[in-house]
C-alpha cells in the first residue's frame, strides 16, 4: 500500500483508533504487528515470508550471540545473519544483474545467459538494512537482544518505515515497543501535519516535477540544452522531494502513532560540501554505511590512503544499494571520489562558502544524471551533451514544473529564516489553519492525475 | 479547574481553526480559477437540438491557459452571428476538442483562423464540441442547415473513431442533464475535488482495493470501434462504408472531412512522423470520395511545420509534440482548409461535390 493512495487514509484511520484504543503492550503491538504485515501483503502478501524468515534467523541469531561468550562463535552466528539477509538481498537484488553482466561469459562456456525475472520485494533493501544493523549491533555488545519476539518483529515490520525508510535501528524503536506510548495532543499534531507536509510534497511537488522528468529524459536529444537543464534540475527536486515526502509522511504517521523515529532529510540542497551533503541527504542510510560499512572497513583509522579506499567501496556500495545497474555503482563511485578528493585538498574548509556550494551541486546534479538514466550509460551521456552544448532543439519551459522549482528554491532558503519554526505550523499560530486548509484543498484539486509510485520503491 | 482551564483554551482554538480553514477555503476559492478548469451547464439548445453551455466564459487550464467566450448557440469563440448574408459562405464546423480549440484563445480558433486564412467572405460557425463524434454531428446538421442557414459542413477528424456513427446511449444524456445541475450549483474547485476523488485519470469511476495483493494485471482497452489486430485484419473501405454513408444521407449541402492526425507525436522521447493510421485513412478517404464528401488530408502540412521547429500540437502546461493541437496547428490546418473550401464552394454549385 503506497501512502499515497486514497485506501491508506481509511487503513491508516482504523488502525489509528484501534491502537489508541489498545491499552495493553501486547494487543497493541500485536494489532500494529498485523496491520504492518496486511501493509506490506497489500502489494502481494508472497513476499511476506521473506519478512519472517529475516525477523525469525535475526531474533534467535541475537539471543544465541548474546547467550555465546566465545568469540570465534559469536562470529559464526553473525555470518549465518550475514548470509541469509544477504543472501536474500543478492538474490533477489542482484542475482538477474549479475546474470546479464556475465551473459558473455556464461554463454562462452555454454550455460544459458537469460536472465531469471526475478521480482524485486518491495523494501527489501531497507528491512535488511534495519534487520542487519541489529545483529551486528547485538554481535558488537552495544545492544541487549531483544527478548520479545512480538516486539522485534514489530519492529522488522513496522509499517510506516517499511517499505522505504527511514532505515530505524533498533535501539531506537525497540525500547518505544516495549511499552504503550502515553498520548500526547502536540506530538500527534505534529505528526499529522508532517504526515500532511509529506502528502504535498510527493504529490504536489515531486509528482509535478516528475512530469516533466519523464518527458525530457525519454528523449533528451530532441529538447534545447536550457529544457535539459531545467529537466535536470526537476529531477533534482523530484528526487528530493518524492523521498523527503515519503520520509515525512512515514515520521508524521509513526508519531501519530506515538513513536519517533530519526530526521532523514535536512534540505540537502544547501550543503556547501559532499561531506555535508551526506550529512543532509538521507540521513538514516549514511550513518548506516558509515557505521556499519565504513567503520567496518577500518574508517579514517588505516591512515591516508586506507581511508580514501574505504570511502570510495562505502560510497561504491552504497550507490550499489540503492539498484542493480553499473550506473548506480558509478553514481555511488562518483560520491566517493568527490570525498576523497574534498578530503584530500581540505577543500570544505579553504573553500567560500557560495563556490563549495555551486561546486557541490554541480557535483551532485553530475551524479542525478547517472542516477536518473540508470542503467542508460549512452542516454546519460547525452543529458551530459545537452546541457555542456546548450544544443538547440524543442524549448519546453512547463510552468507548473517551474513553479514547483521555485517551492524548491523558496523552502530551502526559508529553512535558513526565522521562517523555518513557522514552516512546521504551530497548532497556536493564526496562520496554521489556513495554511492546513489550502494544503488539503491543493491536495485534492491539483494533484497530478495518474498513479506514480514513490521513487526508492524501487531500490 | 484544569478542565475549565483546558476547555477556556480548547474553545478559542477551535473557533480559531475553524475560522482559519474557511479563509484557507476563500483563498483557494479565489485563486483557483488561475488553475482550474470551470464547469458549465448545459442546455437544450432547440435550434441545434442539442445540450449546449450556457454560460460566458469558459476556461481550461490543463493544456494551455486560455479562456473562451461562449457565444449563441454554445458556439465556443464566437461571440455574435450576424443574419446570414447571400455573398458570404456559412460553414458548419464539426468535430471533438480539437475542432472547439478550448486551449487556445479565441481568436487562435480553427474557426477564427479559417475565417482570416480564407480570401473570399466565410463565416465558420465553430459548433464542435469536446467527447462529439459523427452521431452527434449527424442528428444537428439538419436543424442547422435550417436554423442557421449553413453552406456546408466541415468536420476535423482527428482520430478516426470520430466518424462512427453508433448511437448514443441514454445514460449519456442524463449524465449530461446531471453534471449540468452539478456545474450550475457547486464551484468549479469543489467539483474537480470531487472529481479526483471519484474517478481515475482516465475518468473511470475509483474503486478502493482492500485485499492483499498482487493485483491482477490490467486489461487493455482500445477505442470504440477499433479492437486489438484490426489494422492488419480488416479492409478500411468496408469498415467506414455504412458510417460514411449514414454521413452523407444526412445532408444534400456539400460536406468536407478534413483530417488533422496527431502527427508527428512525440511518445516516450520519440518523435513519430509516421501515422500509424494512414492506411486506415487512406481506406476512409476512398470511401468518402465515392460517397461524395470531400476529404483533405492535412497530415504533410502539420509535419513540415513541426520539421521547421514549429510543432502543432502541444503546450507548455502540457508536452510539446502531444495532445491537443495549438494556435500553430490550427493556422496551418486553417490554412489548408481556406484554401479547399473556395475549391468547394466554386465547384460545387449545384450544392454536391
Amino acid at each position: 500500500m503506497l501512502f499515497t493512495q486514497l485506501e491508506f487514509p481509511i487503513f491508516f484511520l482504523v488502525v489509528l483508533v484501534a491502537a489508541w484504543l489498545s491499552r495493553e503492550r501486547v494487543v497493541r503491538n500485536s494489532l500494529l504487528l498485523v496491520a504492518s504485515y496486511y501493509f506490506y501483503a497489500y502489494w502481494d502478501v508472497r513476499f511476506c515470508g521473506l519478512l519472517i524468515l529475516s525477523t525469525v534467523v535475526d531474533y534467535f541469531v541475537a539471543r544465541a550471540i548474546e547467550a555465546n561468550t566465545n568469540d570465534s562463535r559469536r562470529k559464526h552466528l553473525l555470518w549465518v545473519s550475514l548470509a541469509v539477509n544477504l543472501g536474500v538481498l543478492g538474490y533477489f537484488k542482484y542475482c538477474d544483474f549479475f546474470i546479464a553482466s556475465a551473459k558473455p561469459l556464461l554463454e562462452s562456456i555454454g550455460l544459458s545467459g537469460e536472465t531469471l525475472g526475478i521480482i524485486l520485494p518491495v523494501g527489501i533493501s531497507f528491512y535488511t538494512f534495519q534487520t542487519l544493523s541489529y545483529t551486528i549491533d547485538v554481535y558488537r555488545g552495544t545492544l541487549k537482544a531483544s527478548d520479545r519476539f512480538l516486539d522485534f518483529a514489530l519492529f522488522v515490520a513496522f509499517f510506516p518505515q517499511l517499505v522505504a525508510g527511514p532505515i530505524v535501528r533498533a535501539r531506537e524503536l525497540l525500547p518505544q515497543l516495549a511499552s504503550v506510548p502515553q498520548f500526547s495532543k502536540r506530538r500527534f499534531y505534529g505528526g499529522a501535519q508532517q504526515l500532511l507536509r509529506g502528502a504535498v510534497k510527493k504529490v504536489l511537488l515531486a509528482d509535478r516535477l516528475g512530469e516533466v522528468v519523464d518527458v525530457v529524459f525519454a528523449g533528451p536529444d530532441l529538447y534545447s540544452g536550457v529544457t535539459v537543464w531545467i529537466a535536470v534540475l526537476a529531477y533534482a527536486g523530484q528526487i528530493y522531494y518524492d523521498f523527503s515526502g515519503y520520509s515525512d509522511m512515514a515520521i508524521g504517521a509513526a508519531k501519530m502513532l506515538g513513536y519517533r523515529f530519526p530526521a532523514n532529510f535536512r534540505h540537502p540542497y544547501l550543503a556547501t560540501s559532499f561531506a555535508d551533503f551526506w550529512h543532509r541527504w538521507h540521513m538514516t542510510l549514511s550513518r548506516w554505511l558509515r557505521d556499519y560499512l565504513y567503520i567496518s572497513l577500518g574508517g579514517n583509522r588505516g591512515g591516508r590512503w586506507l581511508t580514501y579506499r574505504n570511502l570510495i567501496i562505502t560510497m561504491g556500495l552504497g550507490g550499489l544499494w540503492h539498484g542493480a545497474a553499473w550506473t548506480f555503482l558509478l553514481w555511488g563511485l562518483w560520491h566517493g571520489v568527490a570525498l576523497v578528493i574534498e578530503r584530500a585538498s581540505g577543500s570544505a574548509r579553504r573553500m567560500p562558502r557560495l563556490l563549495g556550494w555551486l561546486v557541490t551541486m554541480l557535483v551532485v546534479l553530475v551524479g542525478w544524471v547517472l542516477f536518473r538514466c540508470s542503467p542508460d550509460l549512452n542516454q546519460a551521456f547525452v543529458v551530459f551533451h545537452q546541457m555542456a552544448t546548450l544544443q538547440e532543439g524543442i524549448h519546453w519551459y512547463p510552468p507548473l514544473g517551474l513553479a514547483a522549482l521555485g517551492c524548491l528554491v523558496v523552502e530551502h532558503a526559508a529553512w535558513r529564516t526565522r521562517l523555518r519554526k513557522a514552516m512546521r505550523l504551530p497548532i497556536t499560530a493564526w496562520y496554521s489553519p489556513v495554511a492546513t486548509a489550502i494544503m488539503v484543498w491543493a491536495l485534492l484539486i491539483y494533484a497530478p492525475r495518474g498513479f506514480r509510485p514513490f521513487v526508492y520503491f524501487q531500490f | 479547574m484544569h478542565q475549565q482551564g483546558k476547555q477556556r483554551i480548547a474553545a478559542p482554538l477551535i473557533a480559531k481553526w475553524a475560522i482559519g480553514w474557511v479563509a484557507g477555503t476563500l483563498i483557494i476559492a479565489l485563486t483557483s480559477p488561475w488553475f482550474v478548469r470551470s464547469y458549465l451547464p448545459e442546455d437544450f439548445c432547440a435550434e441545434r437540438k442539442s445540450f449546449v453551455p450556457v454560460s460566458n466564459d469558459y476556461r481550461w487550464r490543463s493544456e494551455g491557459y486560455a479562456t473562451t467566450t461562449i457565444g449563441p448557440y454554445g458556439m465556443p469563440g464566437r461571440t455574435e452571428l450576424r443574419p446570414k448574408s447571400d455573398d458570404v459562405m456559412r460553414v458548419a464546423l464539426w468535430g471533438d476538442s480539437q475542432a472547439e480549440g478550448v486551449c487556445v484563445r479565441d481568436k487562435e480558433k480553427l474557426f477564427a483562423q479559417i475565417q482570416q486564412s480564407a480570401n473570399f467572405p466565410i463565416e465558420v460557425l465553430p459548433l464542435a464540441r469536446s467527447g462529439q463524434s459523427a452521431v452527434d454531428w449527424l442528428s444537428q446538421m439538419p436543424v442547422v442547415e435550417q436554423e442557421l442557414q449553413v453552406d456546408a459542413h466541415l468536420m476535423l477528424i482527428v482520430d478516426l473513431p470520430d466518424l462512427s456513427t453508433v448511437a448514443l446511449d441514454s445514460h449519456q444524456v442524463d449524465a449530461v442533464q446531471t453534471n449540468s445541475k452539478i456545474a450550475a450549483n457547486i464551484p468549479a474547485f469543489v467539483i474537480q475535488a470531487g472529481r479526483h476523488l471519484l474517478y481515475d485519470s482516465d475518468d473511470n469511476r475509483r474503486h478502493l482495493r482492500f485485499s492483499i495483493g498482487p493485483e491482477s494485471p490490467f486489461c487493455c482497452v482500445f477505442p470504440p470501434g477499433l479492437t486489438e489486430g484490426d489494422s492488419e485484419q480488416k479492409d478500411w473501405q468496408d469498415v467506414w462504408k455504412s458510417d460514411l454513408h449514414e454521413i452523407r444521407r444526412a445532408s444534400e449541402l456539400p460536406i468536407m472531412i478534413a483530417y488533422a492526425p496527431k502527427s508527428p507525436s512525440i511518445s516516450g522521447g520519440i518523435v513519430r512522423w509516421d501515422n500509424p493510421h494512414a492506411e486506415e485513412f487512406h481506406g476512409m478517404r476512398q470511401t468518402a470520395q465515392e460517397a461524395g464528401i470531400a476529404v483533405i488530408d492535412t497530415t504533410s502540412v502539420l509535419q513540415e511545420s513541426a520539421r521547421a521547429g514549429n510543432w502543432p500540437h502541444g503546450f507548455h502546461n502540457g508536452q510539446i509534440g502531444a495532445g491537443h493541437l495549438n494556435a500553430i496547428g490550427n493556422e496551418v490546418i486553417a490554412a489548408e482548409i481556406a484554401d479547399s473550401l473556395s475549391g468547394l464552394t466554386s465547384a460545387n454549385e449545384d450544392g454536391r461535390p
